[in-house]
């Protein structure tokens, strides 16, 4: 700090010497920037392998920057394995994911958030307690729960499942948001109207909150659509095979695919619905890293 | 705030808030019963997706009646085509993954049409890939969750696995009637490997021979004797680009195997009821892997860690040959056609008997008891196996060479002939007992760890002999 | 007692019309966890007290506290419990220092006038978030290969032998083996952008003046980090890094993609382990007792963050 600027008076505080924000913001934006490659590393790579020739990649320490492209495998992956099965399937876990886990989660965390009735403390305690449960202690009893009601590989083990795992996380999420996002008065004021319970739910809770679903609800489907390990126990068969699953399984023999760009091609089309979802529910929900305007 | 408690007789009041709340506002009950429905609507709705789809592939467990109650002979199946066979079944068959998978997408497909042509029967497979298929194959036959036909491995274990109910059928009298062709043209280790108690479960459609493949610009000759090996070996290391000499195939366990074999061991006694890890010949071969890979004439990375790109580091020049690896010549025309014209395979390089000896099972297809398909299953069968054309094709596009002699005498493909050759020379990769299965279970099973250690780690060998004959003695102990 | 039971009675049925509403909406929460959380976790302890196994079906006997004995004397659940610990501590701490630096270089402004694109790599960033493990993992194992791009850039600063990332059973830097500290930069790779969603989050509610006003008084950059920023954020940071390391304890798609359990188990942690006991080698009994430690070990965690929360949510 200098001494000028220790001296001037507040009402002119915005005095800016010149040189040395430069200096300072240029050294922010650089590692923002370096940040931002360091993440988008691998999806580079992703896409300059997924276009490159195959023989780019038979090379010891391919360069990088593709000496050609081709856009054939994009189609032929189409082909190669029935990527249109898998992702059909796995928007289909994703869709009733949501819409189940999101209704339930929303009911519950405004029920929490809103009212103080006997069994709150409870719940909400139960929700937490889940919440820190690794999912992994659950692998085995909840296989053999399934297996036992002969739910494996059938369309309902997958929704079911990530259903239970995404509810806790989202009631949460959304018993914060009620509280957060907007009072109780327009729904005290509905009742002294005469709204019945339901009606102040369904025509002023769900329409003023629904940024806050949309958020759960990306979340959830952001999940269920990545979700590997489970579904590869229990929704392996081709017909309600997913995306993540697929993927895998087109991985050669042992652990590699010899067609790597092929493969590649293939993992930029299962991994572009999450990143859409995302970038569309940004526009819905301004999550707010600086995106309102101050 | 409490929760006021309002008539609702009550006429709403005016004002904005109540626009919304219009006049028309259900009661409480409508709204409940509203919710019901909707609520049973919904799971209906997901039931019923989750019944229909399931129902035309459904388990066949859940209704078991076709199933014999022993490892009973199943019903001989009529010729491979005519009026007996239900169009409106569907055979679903599970096949791992081999080499390319475009190109065994593709002749999969072609074969399913070709069938359904012929006989109105639609052929659905499934791909298995390698790294799950042992999990995904035990969860099956533990709970008959199966499909029609199998890719089999490990035979003997889900004969036993299949407990009477849903295990291999047996085919032998298909066999004698002449269903799949004469027999005796199959390679005898396969027929033996698809023989237990003088009963046949499963026809063989390829065998899985390792040999030696190597890159005619780095190793000038194929190996004959391990010295060689090494001596070559070492030559190789010094050209540009290359990271070692020569790369493993398969799992850690196979080439442990080959250095076994190497050195004139195994790792179970001949009656396969002892494990045979304390044979002193085992210390010299494991010190002879581990001197090897520390010379980097064999790769470490190739046994240690499972993604590493074994047939991928051949291609791109990192490594100058596959030691005891499969036929890679289809994958290769795929994949890397400048490579095919420098592939060149030969015997593995033999160690002091002067003799070649490598490993190689092979694969049956089974048809399964709780199938309710059986008749259009072996009517499959035997379609595609008197089939030399179709079948050479199938085993083109995986990558496999075939263990019908008929369909042998298609390959064209002189880089073959060696696998052909050491073919006379091998011992089963899989031993025939049940408990194969457990010794080999990916990727933790004692003899892959085995394998790791000798080539991953420092630990002195006769420890690692020790703990693998200890675990190995363990399971056995299970399987009486 | 006739007066005091009507009273009980009429009071119970007003109590319901009081909180039936919430409580209806709250059931469908609580019958889920109750019946899907809870009662697997009973039934995974009275799996644990047997020996099954799916490769023995219907065979399983009772064997007593045998599988808690075999986890308490296992070098190898030991082993990789400090690998787990190792790989959990690291990468979240990795993920949070990035994560908390992308947060305030992206939402700090300097003088009013906020980073220009901000909102770009701030979209870029959450990338790693967002895709697939499948699809991140392949990726990174394709980066890391003998042969690949990163060992590429070391061949061209001057290395001769390949550096194997995932695959090297001998090198340890500070007695880590070398395939456990590539994961854990895989993990803080892909954790970093959930922290800068939430630090962001909560980095947005600062309002600029108090920024500004502590420039005029003196302080800048570091300073106004440690005493402005850091404390107004710790809240949520302290949440998300529990939360965080609490998931990669149990963590199981992105270390199984990554290395299935490692080199010579060099990178098993408990999540793939119990995987591995449980559908490789189908010993569910021993499998479910593995489930149950774990559980247990995270319990005294859970307790914590309950009570916290309650306490914190309480005023909320």
């Amino acid at each position: 700090m200098t001494a000028s600027m220790a001296a001037s008076p507040v009402r002119t505080g915005r005095v800016r010497p010149q040189r040395r924000i430069s200096g300072r913001r240029f050294a922010a934006y650089a590692a923002a920037v370096l940040l931002a490659c360091y993440a988008m590393l691998p999806l580079y790579w992703m896409v300059i392998t997924a276009v490159r020739p195959v023989s780019e990649l038979l090379t010891i320490y391919p360069s990088w920057f593709p000496g050609g492209v081709q856009f054939d495998r994009f189609v032929k992956i189409w082909q190669a394995i029935p990527l249109a099965t898998y992702m059909l399937n796995s928007a289909i876990v994703v869709l009733f994911t949501v819409l189940i886990g999101v209704t339930v989660a929303a009911l519950g965390g405004y029920a929490l958030s809103r009212f103080e009735f006997p069994g709150n403390g409870a719940v909400l305690a139960l929700v937490l307690f889940t919440q820190t449960i690794p999912t992994v202690v659950l692998l085995v009893p909840f296989y053999t729960l399934l297996h036992d009601a002969g739910l494996i590989n059938t369309r309902a083990a997958l929704p079911l499942s990530y259903t239970i795992w995404a509810v806790p996380y989202a009631t949460l999420i959304l018993r914060g948001y009620f509280k957060m996002a907007f009072s109780r008065d327009l729904e005290d004021a509905a009742r002294v109207d005469g709204c019945s319970r339901f009606g102040v739910l369904w025509r002023i809770v769900f329409p003023l909150s629904l940024p806050g679903l949309m958020s759960a609800a990306m979340l959830i489907a952001v999940f269920a659509w990545n979700e590997f390990l489970w579904a590869s126990l229990v929704a392996s068969q081709e017909q309600v095979r997913t995306v993540s699953v697929g993927l895998n399984q087109f991985v050669g023999r042992f652990g590699t695919n010899e067609n790597l760009p092929l493969w590649m091609a293939g993992a930029i089309f299962v991994a572009l619905p999450p990143i859409i979802l995302y970038v569309v529910a940004q526009r819905f929900v301004s999550v707010g890293y600086g995106v309102t305007e101050r | 705030m409490t929760d006021q408690q309002q008539p609702e007789a009550r006429r709403p009041a005016d004002g904005p808030i109540v626009e919304r709340a219009s006049a028309a506002t259900p009661s409480r009950r409508q709204v409940l019963k509203a919710g019901v429905l909707m609520g049973a609507g919904a799971l209906a709705t997901q039931v019923i997706a989750a019944c229909a789809p399931a129902a035309a592939s459904s388990s066949p467990n859940a209704a078991p009646s076709s199933a014999p109650a022993s490892t009973g002979p199943a019903p001989s199946a009529s010729a491979a085509s005519g009026p007996s066979l239900d169009p409106s079944k569907a055979v679903r068959i599970w096949i791992q993954n081999y080499g390319d998978p475009q190109q065994q997408a593709d002749a999969l497909a072609t074969i399913s049409a070709a069938f359904k042509e012929a006989t109105g029967v639609t052929v659905a497979f499934e791909g298995l890939d390698w790294a799950t298929a042992e999990q995904k194959w035990d969860l099956a036959m533990t709970s008959g969750d199966l499909p029609d036909i199998g890719d089999m491995f490990y035979l003997p274990s889900r004969i036993v696995q299949g407990q009477g109910k849903w295990g291999p059928v047996d085919l032998t009298s298909n066999i004698d009637a002449g269903d799949f062709g004469d027999w005796n043209r199959i390679v005898n280790a396969s027929r033996d490997e698809s023989t237990i108690d003088g009963k046949v479960y499963g026809i063989p459609w390829r065998i899985d021979i390792r040999a030696w493949t190597g890159r005619s610009d780095m190793f000038a000759s194929v190996p004959k004797t391990i010295q060689d090996l090494e001596s070559m070996g070492l030559e190789v290391l010094k050209k540009s680009g290359i990271q070692t000499a020569t790369t493993h195939f398969a799992q850690p366990v196979d080439a442990l195997h080959q250095g076994g074999l190497a050195f004139g061991t195994t790792f179970l006694s001949p009656d396969y009821k002892a494990s045979n890890l304390l044979d002193p010949k085992w210390v010299e071969a494991a010190n002879w892997m581990r001197d090897l890979t520390t010379k980097k004439i064999f790769s470490a990375q190739s046994e240690v860690d499972q993604k590493f790109n074994q047939n991928g580091s051949f291609y791109s020049g990192t490594t100058g040959a596959v030691y005891g690896g499969g036929t890679m010549v289809n994958e290769a025309k795929g994949v890397a056609p400048q490579v095919v014209p420098l592939m060149v395979s030969g015997l593995q390089p033999a160690g002091a008997s002067g003799v070649s000896w490598s490993h190689g099972s092979c694969a049956q297809w089974s048809i399964f008891q709780n199938s309710p398909a059986i008749p259009e299953a072996t009517a499959f069968l035997a379609w595609l196996s008197t089939d030399p054309d179709m079948s050479h094709a199938l085993n083109q596009a995986t990558s496999t060479i075939s263990a019908d002699t008929d369909v042998q005498k298609l390959d064209k493909e002189p880089y073959n002939a060696a696998f052909y050759e050491q073919a006379k020379n091998i011992e089963p990769t899989d031993m025939p007992i049940v408990a194969w299965n457990e010794m080999r279970v990916f990727p933790d099973g004692p003899l892959n760890v085995m394998a790791n250690r000798v080539w991953g780690s420092t630990d002195d060998i006769a420890t690692i002999l020790s703990d693998g004959h200890k675990a190995i003695t363990d399971i056995l102990a299970k399987y009486p | 007692m006739e007066v005091g039971s009507s009273l009980d009675r009429s009071r119970f049925r007003r109590s319901i019309r009081r909180h039936g509403w919430p409580l209806l909406l709250v059931t469908p929460v609580a019958v889920i966890l109750l019946l899907f959380m809870y009662a697997p976790i009973l039934d995974a302890v009275r799996l644990s007290l047997t020996d099954a196994s799916l490769l023995r079906p219907g065979q399983a006997q009772a064997v007593g506290l045998d599988n808690y004995l075999k986890i308490a004397t296992s070098k190898e659940f030991w082993g990789i419990a400090g690998q787990t610990i190792l790989w959990s501590v690291a990468s979240v701490a990795g993920a949070c220092v990035l994560g908390v630096l992308a947060a305030v270089l992206l939402t700090t402004h300097r003088r009013g006038r906020p980073l220009r694109g901000r909102v770009i790599i701030g979209g870029l960033i959450l990338a790693p978030f967002v895709a697939p493990p499948v699809v991140s993992a392949y990726t990174w194992i394709y980066l890391y290969s003998g042969s690949g791009p990163i060992n590429g850039v070391l061949n061209a600063l001057g290395a001769t032998e390949p550096v194997y990332f995932l695959g090297d059973t001998v090198t340890k830097i500070l007695g880590v083996a070398l395939p456990l500290w590539s994961m854990i930069q895989v993990g803080v790779w892909h954790g970093f952008p959930f922290f800068f969603l939430m630090v962001a989050a909560a980095l947005t509610s600062i309002p600029v003046e108090l920024h500004e006003a502590a420039e005029i008084d003196g302080a800048t950059g570091w300073r106004s980090f440690r005493s402005i920023t850091l404390p107004l954020i710790a809240p949520v940071l302290e949440v998300t890094i529990f939360l965080e390391l609490l998931f990669r304890l149990g963590g199981l798609d992105l270390p199984f993609l990554l290395t299935g359990g490692g080199p010579l188990g060099l990178t098993n942690v408990w999540g793939v382990f119990i995987y591995q006991v449980g559908f490789a080698r189908l010993e569910i009994g021993y499998g479910a007792a593995l489930g149950v430690v774990l559980f247990l070990i995270c319990t005294p965690f859970a307790i914590w963050y309950v009570r916290r929360s309650r306490r914190q949510l309480a005023g909320f």
